[in-house]
């Protein structure tokens, strides 16, 4: 399972949270060149890690988001055909569930990241579809 | 290489600039003539020209968004793409949300096509009253294709049910019998450029914050092109 290394992790989660890159930059007393660079690498191991996992499951991706980490997908679940939802969560890598309920720590990190506004499995779903 | 069946919309930029210019000069170029006589529906179609998009091409590292036939170009970074989406297929997507802009110039076009209807008469020029009444019905329901989500596109039918019936009924009663055939016509004129928007499907790129359309006729194939190119960027 993919993870981002741990420094490019924390650069991407600052990000995903709505610090600029500027602020990011003075936080990790790093340049504001490097945070740019370790971003720009954050999307495509992210975009790489979902593009892979729906090539695996062959599920047809509608949405993929390498900047707050999720994917809308549509797969087979059984014999019928529904949606799939997958997150990169930080140093987990990533997890996907089918339908639209969701895990108590998906909904939180929903809203640490700015997905979602509030912790419902409703508001998450509008947010992920729209 | 290129993207096959796939033309980007001009949905920002000079390009949007070009097309909200050109489409509403076209409504006022009657009123333009009288002032400069010059043919300004000509230039007008030829700006509207220029703003459509042609083709798609991955270009290196970037993606090319083509318009007017390769006068203008957008290039977006392949590695700085925040997201990638088939909006047309998500449940809430519309394009109204990531295109305000582009939107409001369908609805301008039917707010100021309504003005000259009901107040200028046209310029008393009845070829010109009955093609406002066609246009104000397509933009409109141009606007609002583009406005309802997947989940509610329902409305639209019914839009397109009452807005025919109008535009039977209100030529027949000013201009009598004669009016019905044209009437016919451009109600279904009108819905097949409406559905055949609808059935088409369109890939979202938002590229450091910034919103890009593609409408493809064959969009898994664009996804799937524009993922290899992203992995190999």
């Amino acid at each position: 399972m993919l993870k981002l290394p741990e420094g490019m992790e924390r650069v991407w989660l600052m990000k995903a949270k709505g610090m600029r890159e500027v602020e990011i930059a003075e936080a990790l007393g790093v340049s504001r060149q490097a945070v740019n660079k370790a971003l720009k690498d954050a999307r495509v191991k992210l975009f790489e890690a979902f593009f892979g996992l729906s090539e695996v499951f062959s599920w047809e991706i509608i949405r993929v988001n390498a900047e707050k980490g999720f994917m809308v997908a549509r797969g087979k679940c059984g014999d019928r055909n529904t949606r799939v939802y997958a997150f990169y969560l930080p140093g987990k890598g990533v997890k996907a569930f089918f339908g639209e309920e969701f895990p108590e720590y998906i909904l939180k990190h929903a809203v640490e990241v700015g997905i979602a506004d509030e912790k419902s499995a409703e508001k998450l779903v509008k947010a992920l579809e729209s | 290489m290129r993207l096959s069946r796939t033309a980007p919309l001009p949905v920002r930029g000079i390009p949007l600039v070009l097309f909200a210019v050109s489409l509403s000069g076209i409504t006022v170029a009657t009123y333009l003539d009288r002032i400069i006589p010059i043919p300004w529906e000509t230039a007008f179609v030829l700006l509207l020209i220029l703003s459509q998009g042609s083709a798609v091409e991955v270009r290196g590292d970037n993606i090319v968004l083509i318009y007017g036939f390769g006068i203008l170009k957008q290039r977006l970074p392949l590695d700085s793409i925040n997201e990638l989406s088939l909006l047309s297929r998500l449940e809430y997507g519309t394009i109204l949300r990531h295109f305000k802009a582009y939107a409001l110039t369908w609805l301008a076009i039917v707010l100021w096509l309504l003005f000259d209807f009901l107040a200028l008469k046209a310029a008393g020029n009845p070829i010109r009253l009955y093609m406002d009444l066609f246009i104000i019905m397509t933009s409109l329901l141009f606007f609002l294709s583009l406005s309802v989500s997947r989940k509610h596109r329902e409305i639209l039918k019914w839009v397109v049910i009452a807005s025919s019936i109008f535009m039977f009924t209100y030529p027949y009663q000013e201009w009598g019998l004669r009016a019905l055939f044209p009437a016919f016509i451009f109600v279904l004129l009108a819905t097949l450029i409406v559905r055949a928007f609808q059935n088409s499907d369109f890939i979202l790129l938002i590229v450091r914050g910034n919103s890009y359309l593609l409408s493809s006729e064959k969009p898994e194939e664009g996804l799937k092109r524009i993922q290899e190119a992203i992995r190999h960027a």
